[in-house]
């Protein structure tokens, strides 16, 4: 329970620092489309917020909520799974209309094994990845990302959760709400 | 620039890797399987392709091997299957590109490692077997699994599906990378606990093999995903040691959740607190302990049993 907590606490954050920013901030709400190379769909949602005031424009911080219930696992025996991933980019360029990015990303992984014979095994793990990708933003609050990532953190057959597979792909695109 | 140069030297020359085999290794031109000079001994086709009428309804288990391996990974359940009387005839399958040269294994294509399976296969049903069973140890598992969603055992529905470490899921992910990493690297090799292991196993792996077995797992775990209908007359047993270095244990589950039963089947798993990669093959390793060994008994019998048992 306690990311649930992490991820509030985040929000609350959010909430308070674009308060005080006297420059225009961008709180970005989008979908996420990712295909780990080799294995599942998964999408679900993201956020990113950036202003002068909080780390400087070129630093977009935000959180993913991705599943394979919304991808692979729909309506088939796939590994139902949910990440929760808290990233910070850097952008390279200023305002640009294509401007390439590095992004960090830090969270867990829940699956479900829908049955009790395999209580024993481990359901969870933290994940931590890096993303390089391009942000694609032709008219102001629309912005559409791609970039591919590596898992850092991968299940070994003996611990954690042996759907965490080392390549992925990204696909986001994303709204600015405060434009 | 300089890296971008220095890096595409390195993938051009390591194209041609090639490794250097000695004739101690089973990849040379000197050691073969012996299944290959002596089929009569391995093969149930070979040893008995005539069966009177009660020899057609005895039990027959083909028994297929992993990745790399050969059929030395059955003959501790053969032998220990004789030792009982258990009354089960063993064909143990050397899958196809297996057994023989670095350079057949490296022409091979799943297709080919699996054709060995469904060729004694259908020998047996052709010389009239009628109670057929399977066991598959790591990459055995997948292939068969394969054969039964393509529907190609609908003559004779086998009797029991036994599944020993089936991989479905690599533990080592970077298996998912073979097509990226593969061509700049040519092949890997392994380490072996003892001159029995490299004797019975390939001593390197061509990048081309780990493709296909890249291959061959991504296709059955999508059927899996899909869902593999069992025959009404067949059981399926899962075996999986849940510290498994080379089959993550989540193989075991996807198998499980992947395979479709009715009241008619049996659906077993059974998640062995064991770090062996194929538990049924103790020989030549090194480290075996007591526990190891009480494993591998109970699931010797639990096999013996499970394909004794009067067919549906």
């Amino acid at each position: 329970m306690f990311i649930y907590s992490y991820l509030l606490s985040f929000f609350i954050f959010l909430a308070f620092s674009f308060t005080l920013c006297a420059t225009e901030p961008e709180l970005s709400l989008g979908l996420k489309f990712q295909k780990t190379h080799k294995l599942y769909y998964e999408n679900g949602i993201s956020a990113e917020y950036s202003s002068s005031a909080f780390l400087g424009d070129k630093f977009h911080s935000g959180f993913s909520i991705i599943t394979s219930r919304f991808g692979s696992a729909f309506n088939s025996n796939a590994i139902k799974q949910d990440i929760f991933l808290l990233h910070t980019s850097y952008s390279f360029l200023d305002k640009a209309i294509v401007n390439p990015f590095i992004k960090l990303n830090a969270g867990f992984i829940i699956a479900d094994y829908q049955d009790p014979v395999f209580d024993n095994i481990d359901n969870t793990m933290p994940l931590s990845s890096i993303d390089f990708g391009l942000s694609y933003s032709p008219t102001m609050p629309l912005k559409a990302q791609a970039s591919f990532g590596y898992n850092i953190i991968t299940s070994d057959g003996t611990s954690g959760v042996g759907t965490v597979y080392p390549l992925y792909f990204n696909f986001l695109i994303m709204w600015n709400i405060l434009k | 620039m300089k890296i971008l140069i220095i890096f595409l030297l390195l993938f051009i020359s390591s194209c041609n890797n090639t490794p250097s085999i000695t004739d101690q290794d089973l990849d040379g031109n000197l050691l073969f399987d012996p299944s290959l000079y002596e089929p009569e001994k391995y093969l149930v086709s070979a040893y008995k392709p005539n069966p009177s009428d009660q020899e057609k309804q005895m039990p027959v288990l083909i028994a297929a091997h992993g990745y790399s391996a050969t059929t030395f990974e059955w003959d501790e359940l053969r032998n220990y299957a004789d030792s009982v009387k258990s009354g089960i005839l063993i064909s143990q399958v050397l899958l196809g590109g297996h057994g023989r040269t670095y350079a057949d294994f490296k022409n091979s294509t799943w297709r080919d490692w699996q054709a060995s399976i469904l060729l004694e296969y259908k020998k047996l049903v052709q010389a009239g077997y009628t109670n057929i069973s399977f066991i598959g140890s790591s990459t055995g598992c997948p292939l068969i699994l394969n054969l039964l969603y393509e529907n190609y055992l609908f003559q004779i529905p086998p009797h029991q599906i036994i599944l020993i470490d089936p991989i479905i899921v690599p533990s080592n992910k970077i298996l998912s990378l073979a097509g990226i990493v593969g061509p700049m690297i040519g092949y890997t090799s392994v380490d072996f606990d003892s001159e029995l292991e490299r004797k019975h196993w390939y001593h390197y792996r061509p990048q081309e093999t780990l493709q296909e077995l890249l291959d061959i797992i991504t296709v059955v775990r999508q059927e899996l995903e899909s869902g593999i209908t069992l025959p009404t007359q067949t059981d399926i047993s899962i075996y999986k040691s849940t510290y498994d270095e080379v089959a993550d244990r989540i193989s075991g589950i996807l198998i499980y959740n992947g395979i479709k039963s009715n009241s008619f089947n049996s659906k077993d798993i059974y998640m062995i607190n064991s770090h062996v990669h194929v538990m049924t093959r103790l020989q030549g390793r090194n480290n075996v302990t007591d526990n190891d060994i009480s494993i591998q008994k109970n699931i010797f019998n639990q096999i013996i049993e499970k394909t004794n048992k009067t067919k549906k």
